[in-house]
């Protein structure tokens, strides 16, 4: 809404400068977000909060700037000279519908010239953008500006039958709205017509057949009022945003109606001649009860946590047009002026209160109860399970959850009864709510790829949101690591996926159940692709991205990837296990190389060795593997080595060796393995 | 074992310590080194070859003991390395360089997102804000309704929203977890809601569709207006440094009353204007307001015993504040070398 300081002045005599006024009003929550000089003149743009129609017009503004000001609000005079013929005689106004509009005042005026409107009004409405029209017109707008009550002038011999009626329209009926546009309505949106058919869409926009042009004598004006929800709905369907829908949209004032009726009709009397017929034909049956609201000083002062004098409380809200009826020790109750439909409790007139007397001036409490601020376990363990994974340098990544259809649909490890679409996506086809968070990893690793990052090691904690059986949504905290090194490393594509994964269960205290089965997944390479369990518990996927999927991802390499069900982990709980005694003896450690079957795990050497019982073996620990010469094709060499101990004393080199060659001999054994030269 | 290897072993450790303890400088150590421990023609190799003549039975032990000689003397050796560069010994036939950087080794990195949301989850835990969660997938009830939002109000303009082919939304906003706090537990309430939000607005450089708020919100007896001013005066020089000023502009919120914008003052330049505030020494990171009874009575909450306040920091807002951030896509765009600086 802009305010020129010029017209302001009509109404309240203020002392400050454009500058201050500005300051003033963004202090008491109309922020002024742009100020300009237009000739003499200083023009505000305020940004009018949607709960304050009133402060649409530049007299609620004015308002505004009296009670911040403490000076008189002076109201314009609206008592046009009556003339012979009276209102009800010349137009008959029927409403169908008195929902959608419970009030509508409809005056004339006749013998009107239609001419150019004087100089000062038509920089006002210039100063404000609007472009001035004719003397007819710009009254209209200039008292929609001044009042925020939208009107419209028809030329009064272009309404058939002189009579109007207020109606939903007919099902595909047609309107020629001014400036030639062309709409087709539906039973949904509010006209004004005539008995040929719609004149007006109803607070939105006149029509072109009854437009005021020069050749016009006799006007027609309308005041009403329409329910902003419908006037709303009609905007929205027809792509429409008009001044006077704009207020509509947001409620116009009861009794605003006939006062800027008046006002408008002696105004164009004023201007362009002519004599305002006796009276106005309105339909508006019973004016609603003004609210009233008791304000308590003492809740002013338990909200505001500040005492708050008395006088101030009252001076405030008369300032505000607010009409005092009752006063107690206690407090006041005032009667809500119609023009504030905002104010509906008691906790609206503190607000009122406290923002005319200054937020800032409002103190910081010094006592304030002290509480323990509790983490719930699942915040707690995703804090570990990061700190973690950043310690083995994975670099942790936030993704959006809406996909790409086609790539949210290819890859989903989880079961969901159905899937979840945007209706207004933020980009064609990106309309897929993510089931999984490995295709936004893949998103990363592209945006990696073209910055021209060679290695990427990252891991994103996030939601997927599924659906169970019975369609309630389950928004499942997953955790997902990818990762993509251009160099081989000595433990493979998987080494340090493995390393992370096994560092997140050790942090429940579940490394021990974990379970890889290998396994076809559709997404996954096949022989590179893996269920992982946790028991007999499904715990997610491990694998590398397939060849056939690496171009929906526009990606040049197969990054390795897994994903698992954090919620499962979290619900397992993370047991505090007590210290482990430091170990009083050393450890003696021996290596060693068995050359395998390619197609022996390490899963399998590993069950080995735990076959083979050794109270004092501590533990075994994967070193690295080896293809190539001099083994044959199709064998490999598997270095890892086992660790020694005993709780009670140093164990002595010889019985390590026989520890030891026994167990070597017995994994050569099982295993059909040689011991490497 | 045989008797002669196990003696040439022996003999071998006594004069490699022997060596060892009258070497002067680095050179002498590197001579030592080269002489038993060499890969081509050290003792130690001469030892392991002699073990294939033994008898199979007495390898495995004697090639365990030539392995512990190894180890032994490489510890000796680097014992007497140090002990001579203490002691001065000659750094000039090539001691450490110390002016020569360590080769890189990959780190990682909390996202800048967690990193603002566990700063925030301190801040405010240390005024006894408990972090929750709520969903994201929301009804209409919970993201609108309860929070006096009508349907066909011009106030839900401000909440422009993603809907769901189920009729479910994606919350617009933080606060729908105020009611599902509130309509769980009784007061007192004192907690935060850290979490992501969804709004299709058109991206640039200062808005994504998809971006994190924390709510927060205190109910109790007597919880009034200057609480709210203390808690976020407090939060926010937490969160940005003593001597962080505030400012309180009033401003409309459906579920607030009174409400409030929160300008924070600028910590570039002090508050007397810069690029970042746009010259005006503050800026907007904070909604803000004590709760509209209107919502009490959505979740049941006796209005005239309770009251309390709510709000809600934009928090890539607070994170491009905080490390001087101009543009919200990088976050969510996670190139490698911006995730490393943080
Ligand atoms: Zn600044």
């Amino acid at each position: 809404m802009k305010l020129s300081c010029e017209w302001l002045r009509e109404y309240v005599k203020f002392k400050l400068s454009p500058q201050e006024l500005a300051e003033r009003l963004t202090a008491a929550g109309l922020p002024c977000e742009g100020l300009e000089q237009v000739g003499d003149d200083w023009v505000l743009s305020i940004e009018v909060p949607s709960n304050r129609p009133d402060c649409l017009g530049i007299l609620g503004l004015a308002r505004e700037v009296a009670t911040v000001c403490r000076e008189a609000l002076v109201v314009p005079e609206a008592a046009p000279e009556k003339g012979r013929a009276s209102a009800g005689s010349m137009v008959r106004v029927s409403v169908e519908d008195q929902e959608l509009c419970p009030r509508y005042v409809a005056r004339v005026i006749t013998g009107v010239r239609v001419g150019p409107s004087p100089e000062w009004m038509q920089r006002r409405l210039a100063a404000l953008g609007v472009r001035p029209i004719n003397n007819v017109v710009d009254v209209t707008n200039y008292v929609l500006l001044e009042t925020g009550q939208p009107l419209h002038a028809f030329d009064y011999e272009k309404v058939a039958g002189h009579a109007v009626t207020v109606r939903r329209a007919r099902p595909k009926e047609k309107i020629a709205l001014l400036g030639g546009v062309a709409k087709e309505l539906d039973g949904a949106d509010l006209v004004i017509a005539d008995e040929t058919g719609p004149v007006a869409l109803a607070g939105i926009m006149g029509g072109e057949r009854s437009e005021v042009g020069p050749g016009t004598a006799n006007v027609l004006l309308e005041s009403a009022v329409f329910l902003s929800t419908a006037v709303r709905r009609t905007c929205r369907r027809l792509a429409l945003s008009t001044e006077s829908s704009y207020r509509f949209e947001r409620s116009t004032d009861w009794n605003g109606a006939e006062y800027a009726s008046r006002r408008a009709a002696a105004l164009i009397a004023s201007l362009a001649g002519g004599s305002v017929a006796s009276g106005a034909v309105d339909t508006g049956r019973e004016t609603p009860k003004a609210r009233q609201i008791t304000v308590r000083y003492w809740r002013v002062d338990n909200l505001l946590g500040a005492h708050m004098e008395k006088h101030t409380i009252r001076r405030i809200l008369l300032d505000l047009g607010l009409e005092s009826v009752y006063e107690s020790g206690e407090g006041v109750t005032f009667l809500v002026p119609s023009f504030r439909p905002d104010l509906s409790r008691e906790v609206d007139l503190v607000e009122e209160v406290a923002r005319h007397f200054g937020y800032e001036r409002l103190p910081a409490a010094t006592r304030i109860p002290v509480a323990i601020a509790r983490r719930s376990p699942a915040d707690e363990a995703s804090a570990a399970v990061r700190r973690k994974l950043a310690a083995l340098a994975f670099c942790e990544t936030v993704t959006t959850s809406i996909l790409p259809r086609e790539q949210g649909l290819a890859i989903r490890p989880w079961r969901s009864a159905r899937e979840f679409q945007l209706t207004n996506p933020p980009r064609a086809g990106q309309d897929f709510l993510r089931q999984s968070l490995l295709p936004s990893l893949l998103e990363v690793r592209r945006v990696n790829q073209a910055a021209r990052v060679r290695d990427v090691s990252v891991f994103d904690l996030g939601r997927a949101y599924l659906c169970r059986p019975d369609g309630s949504v389950d928004e499942r905290r997953l955790l997902a690591a990818l990762d993509d090194h251009a160099a081989a490393a000595a433990d493979g594509p998987f080494g340090r996926l493995r390393l992370g994964l096994d560092a997140v269960l050790g942090a429940f205290g579940a490394g021990a159940l974990l379970r890889v089965e290998p396994g076809d997944l559709p997404y996954m390479e096949p022989g590179e692709s893996a269920r992982l369990f946790l028991g007999d518990e499904f715990l997610g996927v491990m694998g590398r991205l397939s060849e056939k999927l690496r171009g929906l991802y526009d990606l040049r390499t197969r990054p390795a990837m897994w994903e698992i069900n954090l919620d499962m982990l979290i619900a397992r709980g993370r047991p505090m296990s007590g210290l482990i005694p430091l170990p009083k003896y050393p450890a003696v450690r021996r290596d060693v190389a068995l050359v395998l079957d390619e197609s022996a795990s390490w899963s399998t050497v590993a069950a080995a060795v735990a076959a083979v019982p050794c109270p004092l073996r501590e533990s075994i620990e994967f070193m690295s593997v080896y293809r190539g010469q001099p083994l044959e094709a199709g064998k490999k060499s598997l270095a890892f080595s086992v660790t020694y101990r005993s709780a009670e004393r140093t164990l002595t080199d010889e019985e390590v060796n026989a520890l030891h060659a026994e167990l070597v001999k017995a994994l050569t054994g099982k295993l059909g393995a040689t011991l490497r030269a | 074992m045989s008797a002669s290897l196990n003696a040439r072993i022996e003999e071998a450790r006594a004069q490699a310590l022997a060596a060892l303890s009258s070497a002067r400088n680095p050179a002498d150590l590197e001579k030592v080194r080269v002489e038993y421990l060499g890969r081509s023609q050290g003792r130690l190799r001469d030892l392991l070859t002699a073990l294939k003549d033994l008898p199979a039975e007495d390898r495995r032990a004697a090639g365990a003991k030539i392995n512990a000689l190894k180890e032994d003397l490489a510890g000796a050796l680097s014992g007497r390395a140090e002990q001579l560069g203490r002691s001065g010994g000659s750094s000039a036939a090539g001691g450490a360089d110390l002016t020569q950087p360590g080769l890189a080794r990959q780190v990682g990195h909390l996202h800048v997102i967690s990193q603002t949301l566990e700063a925030i989850k301190d801040v405010f835990g240390a005024l006894g804000f408990s972090p929750v969660e709520g969903p994201e997938v929301e009804t209409e009830r919970h993201n609108f309704d309860a929070l006096n939002i009508p349907k066909d109000h011009p106030a839900r303009d401000s909440f422009d929203t993603f809907f769901l082919s189920c009729g479910l939304l994606l919350r617009s906003h933080t606060s729908p977890a105020q009611v599902r706090v509130m309509e769980s537990q009784a007061p007192p309430v004192r907690v935060i809601v850290p979490g992501r939000v969804y709004r299709p607005d058109a991206v640039d450089a200062t808005h994504f569709y998809c971006f994190h708020q924390c709510e927060g919100l205190m109910v109790d007896e007597g919880v009034s207006f200057s609480d709210l001013r203390a808690v976020l005066t407090m939060g926010m020089e937490g969160l940005l440094g003593a001597g962080t000023k505030l400012r309180f502009r009033p401003s409309f919120f459906p579920f607030t009353e009174p409400s409030a914008e929160v300008d924070v003052s600028c910590i570039f330049c002090k508050g007397a204007g810069c690029k970042v505030c746009k010259q005006s020494g503050w800026v907007e990171l904070l909604g803000a307001g004590l709760v509209n009874p209107a919502v009490f009575e959505a979740v049941g909450y006796d209005t005239e015993r309770y009251t309390g306040f709510a709000f809600g920091i934009g928090v890539e807002r607070l994170a491009m504040f905080r490390y001087g951030i101009n543009d919200i896509r990088l976050f969510l765009e996670n190139d490698v070398r911006f995730l490393e600086q943080f």
